[in-house]
């Protein structure tokens, strides 16, 4: 496994981190964005763990800052975080593919970045698949079933309703010191309707695309089951192309050790078996 | 007594509206250090010209710390070079992009100092500024202790490691996310989302703010936005060869407590402070 730095695009270069295996012949590329304005270490060091455990399995690895994050400076393209986050991955995976001949690409994102990889897979044929932490979801019915019983009869409910009862005060929140932290307010994305999102996963199946769905406890606002994601779209054939993951206790960053070794190693058992592309067929002149 | 300037810093505010070249920044990341421990640094070029004649090395705090100051250490990488300085900021190693697998305190020592040679030999300068946050600051005086700096920025600076660990050990026991907060059964802290092998929480004890390279150091600028810290105690006077400026700002306090979405800080004030003083003290 060795260690370079990436670079790509003038005048102002999208940079990151490139973890190439010992092969020769790596199994595919895996590009892992950027999670907010994390930096392209990622939660936690979640992406270095998975670019160097990956990278041990064969696979070519990035991972990069998207223009004003992290490392790369912010470009004067005029446009919104979405438009560029998705024009600049659509970036990163051209310039791996051209150096190094690699046509079968993956993408992992967390929140944010989840929502780049669907756009981007959207827009490039050669992303053969998504793991991503946190994508869009949609409520269903038997999400507000379990809302329902969490709220009314959990061990949890019965206790904020005992406390009510008994005058007990609730404990202040902890104090974040908001005043001082960087606004995301400028990287906030759009839900796309319900529709537009089924289409979009309807155009990546019928090419063969694979998905690996996680879910966390700072998700339950709108996924709180392991299934849902199967369910939100009923007239899609997902069949074995899509894998869910629901971790209820893990945080949205998943600082949790435990969880976070759920989060990697059930994200590179998908990896390893993620196909490699089929070789097409040169047309006749 | 203790003397801490308040609301005084705001001639120190630096002007880099009026002031900043406007040019694209020059921003390299690069590896360095053995190849089978490499460390991961970047390096601003400065902008205006002539540069000026000293480089800045920013040294980060530690563990989630590292995560949520990034982004204000590439502001003030880039403002710093706007203004003429040359700026290295780099990761520890089994910190961030850099090799290892976990933390080493003496590794990051000697690491610092192989920074600054880098700096160094990368700027073509020698004369060199070290800024230094929480962590990063007590590593920052230990440096000035083996290198000679002309200005030291101690950013939340504390006197010993051993405060950091008590910091982490009253989260612990508070009660704050306990699947990710806890000590494990092989003594290792774990704390929002990095771990910290015993080995390497009894270095952290035993480490403090050298005396020795503050008195090393010409011009010392400590900040805080902590109106319980005792500045003086914890960057005592040295002796007449060294300026100890003493500074309160309004900025973060608690390094600790982590949104759901790992805020990321951006004390606007403290990094326009940061620069001023530099513009107006360093050439």
């Amino acid at each position: 496994m060795k260690e370079t730095i990436f670079s790509t695009g003038q005048p102002q270069p999208l940079h990151g981190v490139l973890t190439e295996p010992a092969v020769s012949e790596p199994r595919g590329a895996l590009v892992i964005l950027n999670s907010g304005l994390l930096h392209h270490v990622g939660s936690c060091l979640l992406s270095v763990r998975l670019a160097r455990q990956a990278a041990e399995r064969g696979w070519l690895v990035l991972r990069a800052d998207a223009s004003g994050i992290g490392d790369s400076p912010a470009r004067q393209t005029g446009l919104d975080h979405e438009q560029q986050s998705v024009a600049d991955t659509l970036e990163l995976v051209a310039a791996l593919r051209e150096r190094h001949a690699i046509d079968n690409v993956v993408l992992f994102g967390l929140c944010s970045g989840a929502f780049a990889a669907f756009e981007a897979a959207l827009k490039d044929e050669t992303i053969t698949g998504i793991a991503a932490i946190a994508p869009f979801a949609f409520r269903t019915p038997r999400w507000h079933m379990n809302q329902l019983r969490q709220r009314f009869l959990s061990p949890e409910a019965l206790t904020r309703i005992l406390h009510r009862l008994t005058g007990h005060q609730r404990s202040n929140k902890p104090h974040y010191e908001a005043e001082f932290l960087e606004p995301n307010s400028d990287i906030g994305w759009n839900q796309p309707a319900k529709a537009t999102l089924e289409a979009g996963y309807r155009q990546l199946v019928e090419r063969g695309a694979r998905f690996l769905n996680m879910f966390t406890a700072g998700e339950l606002v709108s996924y709180n089951y392991e299934g849902q994601f199967r369910e939100m779209f009923p007239t899609l054939a997902f069949g074995d192309q899509l894998e869910e993951l629901f971790i209820p206790e893990a945080l949205h960053i998943i600082p949790e050790p435990s969880y976070q070794a759920v989060v990697l190693e059930r994200t590179l058992n998908w990896l390893d078996a993620h196909p490699a592309p089929v070789q097409r067929e040169t047309e006749a002149p | 007594m203790r003397k801490i300037l308040r609301g005084n810093v705001a001639g120190w505010m630096s002007q880099s509206g009026a002031v900043l070249e406007t040019g694209l920044l020059k921003v390299e990341p690069f590896f360095f250090g053995p190849e089978d421990r490499q460390l991961y640094g970047v390096y601003h070029s400065p902008l205006s010209t002539p540069a000026r004649h000293t480089a800045v090395l920013l040294l980060y705090p530690l563990g989630q710390e590292y995560m949520r100051i990034h982004r204000s250490y590439r502001w003030l990488a880039d403002r710093l070079a706007k203004l003429g300085f040359p700026v290295l900021r780099f990761d520890y190693s089994g910190q961030g992009n850099s090799a290892g697998d976990g933390p080493d305190i003496n590794s990051w020592l000697d690491e610092t100092h192989r920074a600054a040679t880098e700096l160094k030999a990368i700027s073509g300068l020698d004369r060199l500024i070290v800024i230094g946050c929480r962590l990063g600051a007590i590593i920052a005086t230990q440096l000035a202790a083996q290198v000679t700096v002309e200005r030291l920025v101690l950013w939340e600076p504390r006197s010993t490691g051993r405060v950091f660990i008590d910091e982490m050990n009253t989260l612990l026991t508070d009660g704050d996310w306990p699947l990710a907060n806890f000590r494990a059964p092989d003594g290792t802290l774990h704390f929002n989302g990095f771990a910290f092998p015993q080995a390497f929480v009894a270095a952290l004890e035993q480490l403090a703010l050298s005396s020795e390279g503050l008195r090393h150091t010409g011009d010392v600028l400590a900040l805080t936005s902590d109106q319980n810290l005792d500045l003086v105690q914890v960057v005592p006077n040295v002796g007449p060869d060294t300026t100890i400026t003493r500074a309160f700002e309004p900025g973060p306090t608690d390094w600790n407590r982590v949104d759901g979405i790992g805020g990321l800080f951006l004390p606007q004030r403290i990094l326009h402070v940061i620069c001023g003083w530099l513009e107006q003290s360093a050439s």
